[in-house]
C-alpha cells in the first residue's frame, strides 16, 4: 500500500461544519485519510509508512472547486479566437484588457493583426458588443487589413461584421449575400438567420479537429488555471457528439489532466413535436458505455426552457420588456413537459434552463405536476442560470424540493445593461437572486456558462458576495450571499448539484483527495477581494498540479 | 432556384399529418421535406426505398430528412444530392416563428421562397393564443402565414366555425384563412409549384376555383401591382409569365401566395411571341372569374 502523504498548511478551510478549519490533512493515493492536525492524525501515522510534505506549509488548502455547468466545446471554438472584449478577462497566457470605446477596440485590432505572424491567417475576434465599441463595418474592418481576413464576432454571438479580405477567404459569392434578407453585403453584417449562411464558410475551419483540439487544450489549461478540479459539461455534444467525445478523450482523458468532467447531456434535441421518451431515456443511459476514469456521463439530463440569457431571449413574465422586445422557447411546453415526465420517472437528475421567470415557472409548473403524478425525494431537479425569477418562485422550489445553479456574472456584466435597456432597475438589480434562495435554505451552486463568464470560481463567488456591476453600482445588496455561502457555491453545494456531494466538494477523511491551494485566506481577505487571491494550484485525486506561470 | 414553402403552426395544429400526405401524395414532385423528428412522421414501409441515419428515401422519389438543430445543414445535404429535389417543404418546430425559416427560402443560396403555411388547431387555437407561456409564440406564428389553414374544422359546430373564423381574421389580418380538417388541401394552394392543374377536386369545407387569364397585351406594372392589392381574399394562388411595357425583351413572373405577392424579372422572350398568361387559384363563392379577369385586363396598356 502506498505511503500516506501529510500536508501540512498555513489554514485548511474544510467547508465542513463540523470541522471548519484544520491544520493539516492525509491523503493516501487519491483519498483524503483524515483532516485535523499532525497530533490528531497520530493513529494513523503510526500505523502507516508516510511523509510529511512541506510544500503547503505556507499556503490556504480548500476543496477543489467546482463549475457545475460550463461548456468545453463552445470553449474549444472560441477560445483560438482573439478577445476584444469590453470587460477585463484573465486567461492563462494572456491578461485581456478591457477594451472600450470606438477607437480602442480598432486600435485593438490593429493590435492583433501586428502580432499575428503569418499574414494570411485570418483573424477571428470575439468579444464586440455596440454598447462599449460603436458599430463596425466592412470599411471600417478594411482599414485595418486590405489582406487579412478579419471576423468580428458579437459578444452574444449576435452578428459577425467581415472584411473584404475575409469575404474572399470564405469563396463566397457577393450576389448570395446580396440577396440574402438578413446579411448586409455593404456593411459586411450577417446576424440572424444570416448568420448560418456564415457559419457555412466558417465552420469547417473553426470545427476542424486540430483546431478544435488546440481550443480544447486552452479549456484544460483554463479550468486549471481557475483551480478547479470538477466542471460540467451541461450540453455535453452540442455541436456533434461523436466528434466531441473523440477531441475530448484525446485532449483531457490524459494522465496529466487535473479534473474531471461530469457529462450531462441534453435530453432531446431542440424544437418540437411527439418525442418517444423510452427511446430518449434509453439512448442517454446508453452514452454511459462511453465513459472513462475522467470523462463521465451518469444519471444526470439536460433540458431547455427559454432562449439565452446574454441574447435577451428570455421569456418574462409581466410587466415584460422595456424594449417590448419578447423571448423564445427552446422546446416547446408540452414536449418539455413529456420529455422531463419520461426522465423524471427513469429515476434522471433533471437539470433546467431557464433564464426568465417564465421559463423557471414552465419548469416549476412541469416539477409539481410530476411530483403530483410520481413523487420523488431527493430528485436534484435543478434551475439552470437563474436570471430573472421572482421571491414567489423561490419558495416554490424550496416547498417542491428544486436546487438552483445560478450565473452570477450576469449582476456584474448585464446588471447596468439590463437596468437601462430591458429590465428596469428593480428586476435588473434583483437577477440572480442567491439571497432569497439563501433564507428558503434551497442549495445553490455557482457556475460560469464559460464562455459566458469568465472560468473562475473565486470571481464568481465575488460577484455573489458583493453584487457589483460593471459600472460600479452595487446590484441588490440585499440578494448578496456570505462569504460562507459563496464559498459552499462553488465547493460543497456545487457537488451537491452534480450529486457528488458523497465524493467531492469537502474536505473530509474518506472523500476524494482534491484540493484548492491558495495563496490567501478567503475568509481573512473578505469579501471584496476574492478575485484578487492568487491560485497556486491544484492537487487532483492526490497528485499536487501547480499552475504554470508564464 | 428550388422553391421553399415553410409549414408552421404550434404542436398538434396537424403538420405531421400534412406532411405524411405530401410524402405520399400523388402530386408528381420529388419533394425534400425536411422536419425536426422523425418520431411521428408515418411512412408506409412499402414506399420506403432506403433509411439512412438522418434521411429516408421514398420510392415515389421523395426524400424526408432531420433537421438535427442545423438547418443550414440539413438544406446543403439537400442540395448536394445527385438529383436535387423539385421543391422543398421545411416543417418549422412547434415554437418557431415560420417567418424565421422562411429568411432561408429567402436567403439560402439555390432556393426561392414559395410560401409559408401555418396551420391552426381550430379547437384549440384560441386558447393557444392566449396561453401564459406560448400565447405570443402562437400569435407570431399565425402572423406570419401567407396562407393559415384553420384545420379540424370537422371538431367544430358551425357557430364555433364562425366565431373562429372572424377571430382569426383579426388576428391574422393579412393572411388567407382557409377552414379544412385533416389538412386535406390540393398540393397546387399548398406547393403552387408545377403546371396548376385546371380542375382541382372538391374538398369537404371549401372548394376551389381555378381561373386562366391570357394575353398578348402588355400590362403596366404599376397599374397591375395596384389591381393585385384589389383582389378578393379568396385568392390563394397566382402564377405566370406577365409581359410588361416597361420590358420588351424579358418575361416577368407573378407569384402570389395568400397575401404576399412579387413580381420578378423571368426568362428573355427570345423566339417565344410575347403574351401574359397566369393561373389563378381561389376559394369558390370567394372569387368571380369574371371580375378577376376584367381587373387584370384594366391593366393592360
Amino acid at each position: 500500500m502506498e505511503p500516506i502523504t501529510v500536508y501540512p498548511a498555513r489554514m485548511i478551510r474544510t467547508m465542513e461544519p463540523a470541522l471548519p478549519t484544520a491544520e493539516a490533512v492525509a491523503v493516501r493515493g487519491d483519498k483524503i485519510i483524515e483532516v485535523g492536525s499532525l497530533e490528531s492524525m497520530r493513529p494513523w501515522l503510526d500505523a502507516h509508512p508516510h511523509t510529511i510534505d512541506e510544500r503547503f506549509r505556507d499556503h490556504v488548502i480548500m476543496p477543489g472547486f467546482i463549475d457545475p455547468h460550463l461548456h468545453p466545446s463552445m470553449a474549444a471554438v472560441l477560445l483560438p479566437m482573439h478577445f476584444t472584449t469590453a470587460l477585463e478577462w484573465h486567461l492563462p497566457w494572456q491578461d485581456v484588457p478591457a477594451t472600450r470605446g470606438h477607437n480602442e477596440f480598432l486600435d485593438r485590432l490593429k493590435e492583433i493583426d501586428l502580432d499575428m505572424g503569418d499574414p494570411d491567417e485570418p483573424m477571428f475576434t470575439w468579444g464586440h458588443h455596440p454598447i462599449w465599441h460603436g458599430e463596425v463595418d466592412r470599411r471600417t474592418l478594411n482599414g485595418i487589413s486590405a489582406n487579412r481576413p478579419i471576423i468580428v464576432w458579437h459578444r452574444g454571438f449576435h452578428t459577425l461584421v467581415v472584411n473584404d479580405a475575409a469575404i474572399a477567404w470564405m469563396g463566397m459569392d457577393e450576389a448570395d449575400g446580396e440577396r440574402h434578407p438578413q446579411v448586409n453585403m455593404a456593411e459586411g453584417r450577417f446576424f440572424e438567420t444570416g448568420l448560418s449562411l456564415a457559419y457555412r464558410y466558417f465552420n469547417p475551419y473553426i470545427l476542424e479537429s486540430k483546431r478544435f483540439e488546440g481550443g480544447l487544450e486552452r479549456l484544460a489549461e483554463v479550468v486549471h488555471f481557475g483551480g478547479h478540479t470538477t466542471i460540467g459539461d451541461m450540453a455535453a455534444g452540442m455541436f456533434n457528439l461523436d466528434m466531441e467525445w473523440d477531441a475530448l478523450v484525446k485532449v483531457l482523458e490524459r494522465d496529466d489532466t487535473p479534473f474531471r468532467v461530469q457529462m450531462i447531456p441534453p435530453g432531446n434535441a431542440l424544437g418540437g413535436g411527439q418525442k418517444d421518451g423510452d427511446r430518449l431515456v434509453q439512448r442517454t443511459v446508453g452514452l454511459r458505455e462511453r465513459n472513462t476514469h475522467r470523462l463521465r456521463f451518469y444519471d444526470h439530463v439536460k433540458l431547455f426552457a427559454d432562449g439565452g440569457f446574454y441574447a435577451g431571449l428570455m421569456q418574462l413574465g409581466p410587466p415584460g420588456a422595456i424594449d417590448g422586445s419578447h423571448g423564445e422557447w427552446m422546446t416547446p411546453p408540452e414536449t418539455f413537459e413529456q420529455v422531463a415526465r419520461a426522465y423524471w420517472n427513469a429515476g434522471f437528475k433533471i437539470h433546467v434552463h431557464c433564464t426568465g421567470d417564465m421559463g423557471v415557472e414552465l419548469a416549476l409548473d412541469t416539477l409539481e405536476k410530476l411530483q403530483w403524478e410520481r413523487p420523488r425525494f431527493n430528485h436534484r431537479f435543478t434551475i439552470e442560470h437563474f436570471g430573472v425569477s421572482t421571491p414567489e418562485q423561490v419558495r416554490r422550489m424550496a416547498d417542491l424540493g428544486a436546487l438552483a445553479s445560478v450565473n452570477i456574472y450576469y449582476v456584474h456584466e448585464l446588471g447596468h445593461a439590463y437596468w437601462q435597456n430591458k429590465l428596469g432597475h428593480e428586476r435588473a438589480s434583483q437577477m440572480s437572486r442567491l439571497g432569497t434562495l439563501a433564507r428558503h435554505n434551497v442549495t445553490t451552486a455557482l457556475h460560469t456558462d464559460f464562455t459566458m463568464a469568465p472560468a473562475l470560481p473565486l470571481n464568481s463567488a465575488w460577484v455573489a458576495a458583493t453584487r457589483i456591476s460593471e459600472a460600479g453600482h452595487v446590484m441588490g445588496p440585499e440578494e448578496r450571499l456570505t462569504l460562507d455561502q459563496a464559498l459552499r457555491a462553488i465547493t460543497i453545494d456545487a457537488a451537491y448539484i452534480l450529486g457528488l456531494e458523497h465524493e467531492i466538494g469537502s474536505i473530509r477523511g474518506g472523500k476524494t483527495a482534491d484540493f484548492t491551494i491558495l495563496e490567501q485566506d478567503p475568509y481573512e481577505v473578505g469579501a471584496e477581494n476574492l478575485r484578487e487571491i492568487p491560485i497556486w494550484g491544484t492537487v487532483f485525486e492526490g497528485r499536487p498540479h501547480p499552475i504554470k506561470r508564464p | 432556384m428550388i422553391p421553399v414553402t415553410v409549414i408552421g403552426g404550434y404542436l398538434g395544429a396537424g403538420k405531421t399529418t400534412m406532411i405524411n400526405s405530401l410524402l405520399a401524395g400523388d402530386h408528381g414532385l420529388r419533394l425534400a421535406v425536411l422536419v425536426n423528428d422523425f418520431g411521428a412522421i408515418n411512412i408506409d414501409a412499402r414506399l420506403i426505398a432506403a433509411h439512412d441515419g438522418d434521411t429516408i428515401s421514398l420510392s415515389n422519389g421523395c426524400v424526408c430528412c432531420t433537421i438535427a438543430d442545423a438547418l443550414g445543414e440539413a438544406l446543403d445535404k439537400v442540395l448536394a444530392m445527385a438529383v436535387p429535389p423539385d421543391h422543398i417543404v421545411i416543417e418549422a418546430s412547434g415554437v418557431a416563428n415560420p417567418a424565421k425559416i422562411a429568411m432561408y427560402g429567402r436567403g439560402w443560396p439555390g432556393l426561392c421562397l414559395d410560401g409559408v403555411i401555418v396551420l391552426a388547431d381550430g379547437d384549440n387555437i384560441q386558447a393557444q393564443a392566449a396561453d401564459k407561456f406560448v400565447g405570443h409564440t402562437v400569435q407570431l406564428q399565425l402572423a406570419a402565414a401567407d396562407i393559415l389553414l384553420l384545420n379540424k374544422t370537422d371538431l367544430l359546430t358551425g357557430a364555433q366555425n364562425q366565431s373562429v373564423m372572424t377571430w382569426l381574421a383579426a388576428e391574422a389580418s393579412d393572411s388567407r384563412v382557409i377552414p379544412t380538417s385533416f389538412g386535406a388541401i390540393p398540393f397546387t394552394i399548398l406547393l403552387g409549384a408545377g403546371g396548376l392543374p385546371q380542375t382541382i377536386h372538391a374538398e369537404p369545407h371549401a372548394t376551389y376555383q381555378t381561373v386562366v387569364f391570357r394575353t398578348p397585351r402588355a400590362l403596366d406594372r404599376e397599374r397591375l401591382l395596384a389591381r393585385i392589392a384589389s383582389w378578393p381574399r379568396g385568392v390563394l394562388r397566382a402564377k405566370g409569365l406577365v409581359r410588361l411595357g416597361d420590358d420588351p425583351v424579358h418575361a416577368h413572373v407573378l407569384q402570389l401566395v395568400g397575401c404576399r405577392h412579387e413580381l420578378s424579372l423571368g426568362p428573355a422572350w427570345r423566339e417565344e411571341v410575347p403574351a401574359t398568361q397566369l393561373v389563378l387559384i381561389g376559394i369558390e363563392g370567394q372569387i368571380d372569374s369574371d371580375c378577376l379577369r376584367a381587373s387584370l385586363l384594366s391593366a393592360c396598356i
